[in-house]
């Protein structure tokens, strides 16, 4: 094991951690003002892309197609809220699981049958090629790095700071006493899928260029997602961004010696319950105390 | 006096139940009335009606303003709080994070920092568990805080849903007492549901006694003292 | 009394209609459909037990597609490497999955909610990849799976061997169906109820959540596990990839759409995973999925309460209402 591999293989963990944690950061968005873990929202993110790449083909420059894919993917997400979920999740909890699944359904479908299922390649914002004197690190992936980590701040001093931030937590909490102090309740669960959906179109953009766009792109990477958000503390963008590291050198590293690629998969979710057993919340959660 | 808050012929309930028939009450601005009755009489679904909560007929008015049919948000803007049954705090943010939710509909920082004083004065034991758990307090000292945040919006009405519910007797008596201190400073008017109608009789000035979902009598709170069917409400008699 | 009669009836009326429906069924249906019919049962068998986990108990599992492929794979090994005929499979594949369930349980008890629907989920994901991985594959016949010989029906009853593969699973939902009733009508019932809707309070009056989660995952478990041995009977194919991830969500949409807590639910939603991805298929192969995921959100939307619990209402509708 020369020190070049291993640098290579922790490198592209630390990619791929960054991956997982850009759509985490979405999916605590969701978490945080809802309640409801959207796992739908790879599939939303995939769709999202394409609607990307169709812009960009049809002559917008990258940033413009880029702004007006995170326009569209807001308003589309606040109209699934408001017209999909919202009138689900008054029945019961698990009615929304069951949407989710139905919306990871119909977008994946529509994607493979608009767009043709062919691995296609995506544009990115950031140089080409490694970084001078750093083999180690495409300018992508640094850009990648880059971007998750402003987003995961974002979304910190969002929920921490700002009143909005505290509505909407109140809301995801105690959706009655929140009407009762005057927050529109049901305009801030809208505000959450939106919010996310723009994050989650932001995670497929930033995906594309590595993995190559197609319909099953995200199947993966909302698996890993999903475990690192929980790995991670689900309410806490910085533990879904730990997580997300943790998750992407797990695989890269273990999967590289370790296991080989038919149980990488099956390991880390494996690994990950485990640590879930001795710390039930995740790893950087507060502990939520309750009485009867 | 103008009634601040007008009540007409309301009607209200659960699906197919219904609970509330055909009652009429007002409270004048400034003033306390008491909501009295035996458990199920429906005091809390009036409540709960006043604040949007549960649909209803007959009119609700805030000084002419119709409340009836608005989504419980409007009607808190409109300066109702509501201290419901359970007292509604958000047990996993921090007190700290309760009372600025309380302040969620203003903007003016500096009257909401003196307004937190205020309510520190009413309560001090919520300055000390400033930063911990909501979750965490004990009963007394919930019940506490969900009145300061419902206090912080400067409420015109406030709906308190009984606020003594285990609470163990020092602590009602130290609860009213700064129920007395809040209503002559802070000027609000109150519609206390109360099953604890000694206390309720004490500190209001009108009373309104519900039975079955109806208005059996109503008065002043001396009056209604000696009357027969409130003791038979509450003691059997 | 009227008022409450005539809702009754009505039930009784439609359960009798359904129960002679399916004992006719073989000869008013075709071959190929009564085999559809029998995934139907095992599907149902599979989704009573998932129900009581999660619509009885509250614990949301995504993982039973792993106890499911657990009981086939044991099923098909019994048929094959031990001769065993294909009912007397279903004990011992009862028996060892209410095992694996219930070992899956302890640990699991201490995970809630999204925790616990992970777990499980890892459960779902890992099996079909172990069923490949080399080690197992000398048991498990690896990616190519196990091929059955055909079924042989009993030599006391000249049945066909659709007959007799319908007859097995409809008379092993019938038993689970009875069993899930007594179960939850009994103090287990009481203990699941009290800790799907009060955890914690739960505790303080005695219920050891950990030891019950435990015990109702084995029950559970018990129940894919059927469920899954009919269907290695059934079907004589077992491999990795009929028992992926998508059979636990459908189990879990199953249950949701056909109505959380009810055991008629368990088989409408068994209809309902059977039927409508094969229809929507068929109105368009590439759009599939899009249009199955269509249903589901207007079958929430028209009973957000399950299929079972619209039925149940139409059926309240036309007796007296009961006031409060």
């Amino acid at each position: 094991m020369s020190t070049d591999i291993f640098l290579h293989q922790l490198f592209a963990g630390l990619t791929a951690g960054a991956i997982y944690a850009s759509l985490a950061v979405a999916l605590v968005m969701v978490w945080r003002s809802t309640h409801h873990l959207n796992f739908a929202q790879g599939e939303m993110a995939m769709f999202s892309t394409y609607v990307a790449l169709a812009l960009i083909e049809a002559g917008l420059g990258y940033w413009s197609a880029f702004a007006a894919t995170l326009g569209l993917s807001f308003l589309a997400s606040v109209a699934i809220e408001r017209l999909i979920v919202a009138p689900v999740a008054r029945s019961q909890p698990l009615a929304t699981v069951i949407v989710f699944v139905a919306l990871l359904a119909i977008f994946h479908s529509l994607a493979s049958w608009l767009f043709t299922p062919v691995l296609r390649e995506f544009p990115s914002p950031f140089p080409a090629g490694t970084l001078p004197g750093f083999p180690y690190l495409s300018g992508h992936a640094a850009g990648v790095v880059a971007l998750t980590l402003l987003e995961l701040a974002a979304v910190w001093l969002f929920f921490r700071f700002t009143r909005l931030g505290l509505a909407m937590r109140a809301v995801a909490q105690n959706p009655v006493s929140s009407r009762l102090v005057g927050i529109p309740a049901a305009r801030m669960l809208a505000l959450g899928w939106g919010l996310a959906g723009a994050l989650g179109a932001c995670a497929g953009m930033m995906i594309a260029p590595i993995i190559y766009l197609d319909p099953n792109m995200m199947a993966g990477v909302l698996l890993y997602g999903f475990a690192a958000t929980l790995l991670g503390g689900i309410a806490n963008p910085w533990g879904a961004a730990a997580g997300g590291l943790i998750v992407g050198l797990l695989d890269s590293l273990v999967g590289a010696w370790l296991i080989g690629p038919e149980l990488k998969l099956s390991f880390a979710l494996t690994l990950i319950v485990a640590v879930l057993l001795v710390r039930p919340a995740g790893l950087f959660a507060r502990a939520q105390r309750s009485r009867v | 006096m103008t009634p601040l808050l007008e009540i007409e012929r309301l009607c209200a309930g659960y699906g197919a139940i219904t609970v509330l028939r055909d009652v009429s009450l007002s409270v004048a601005a400034g003033q306390v009335a008491a909501l009295l009755g035996a458990n199920g009489a429906g005091k809390t679904t009036l409540l709960r009606a006043v604040s949007g909560m549960i649909p209803s007929t007959g009119a609700i008015r805030m000084e002419q303003h119709l409340l009836s049919g608005l989504p419980t948000e409007a009607i808190a803007q409109r300066g109702v709080a509501h201290v419901p049954e359970g007292r509604g705090t958000f047990a996993h943010l921090s007190v700290d994070e309760n009372l600025q939710l309380g302040a969620w509909l203003r903007r003016d920082r500096a009257g909401i920092a003196r307004d937190r004083e205020r309510m520190f004065q009413h309560f001090p034991r919520l300055k000390e568990r400033l930063r911990q758990q909501a979750g965490t307090l004990s009963g007394g000292e919930q019940q506490m805080l969900a009145i300061a945040r419902a206090l912080m919006s400067r409420p015109r009405l406030l709906l308190l849903d009984e606020p003594s519910f285990g609470l163990a007797p020092i602590l009602v008596d130290e609860l009213f007492v700064a129920l007395a201190r809040i209503r002559s400073e802070e000027q609000v008017a109150m519609l206390l549901v109360e099953q604890n109608a000694h206390a309720a009789l004490e500190f209001s000035d009108h009373a309104y006694l519900l039975e079955a979902g109806e208005l059996a009598t109503h008065g002043s709170a001396q009056a209604l003292r000696g009357d027969a069917r409130v003791q038979r409400a509450y003691l059997g008699k | 009394m009227t008022g409450k009669s005539r809702p009754g009836t009505f039930r009784q009326i439609l359960i009798a209609g359904a129960l002679a429906l399916a004992l006719a069924a073989p000869w008013l249906v075709s071959d190929y459909r009564l085999f559809q019919l029998t995934q139907v049962c095992v599907l149902a068998i599979a989704m009573l037990g998932l129900n009581l986990l999660t619509g009885w108990c509250g614990q949301i599992s995504l993982g039973h597609g792993a106890f499911f492929a657990l009981g086939a794979y044991l099923s098909a090994w019994f048929m094959q490497q031990a001769g065993i005929p294909d009912w007397l499979t279903l004990p011992g594949c009862a028996a060892l999955c209410f095992t694996a369930g219930w070992l899956f349980g302890l640990p699991a008890a201490r995970l809630e909610g999204l925790y616990l629907a992970l777990a499980s989920f890892a459960l779902a994901v890992a099996v079909p990849q172990l069923c490949k991985h080399p080690v197992l594959s000398a048991w498990t016949g690896g990616s190519n799976g196990l091929v059955l010989n055909a079924v042989e029906a009993p030599a006391l009853w000249p049945l066909s061997a659709e007959h007799w593969t319908y007859a097995l699973a409809l008379c092993t939902l019938l038993a689970a169906m009875g069993l899930t009733h007594r179960l939850v009508r009994g103090q287990l019932g009481l203990a699941m109820r009290a800790l799907r809707d009060h955890p914690t309070a739960a505790s303080t009056i005695g219920i050891n959540s950990a030891r019950l989660k435990a015990q109702i995952f084995g029950v559970s478990a018990m129940f894919a596990g059927i469920a899954g041995a009919l269907s290695a009977i059934t079907v004589r194919y077992v491999g990795p990839d009929s028992f992926d991830m998508f059979l636990s969500i459908s189990l879990l949409v199953g249950i949701v759409v056909g109505g959380l807590a009810s055991i008629p639910g368990s088989v409408a939603g068994a209809l309902f995973v059977q039927f409508v991805p094969h229809t929507a298929e068929q109105i368009s192969r590439e759009a599939a999925w899009a249009i199955y995921g269509a249903c589901l959100l207007i079958a929430l939307w028209v009973a957000p309460g399950g299929l079972a619990g619209l039925v149940r209402r139409m059926g309240d509708s036309r007796g007296a209402r009961t006031t409060g």
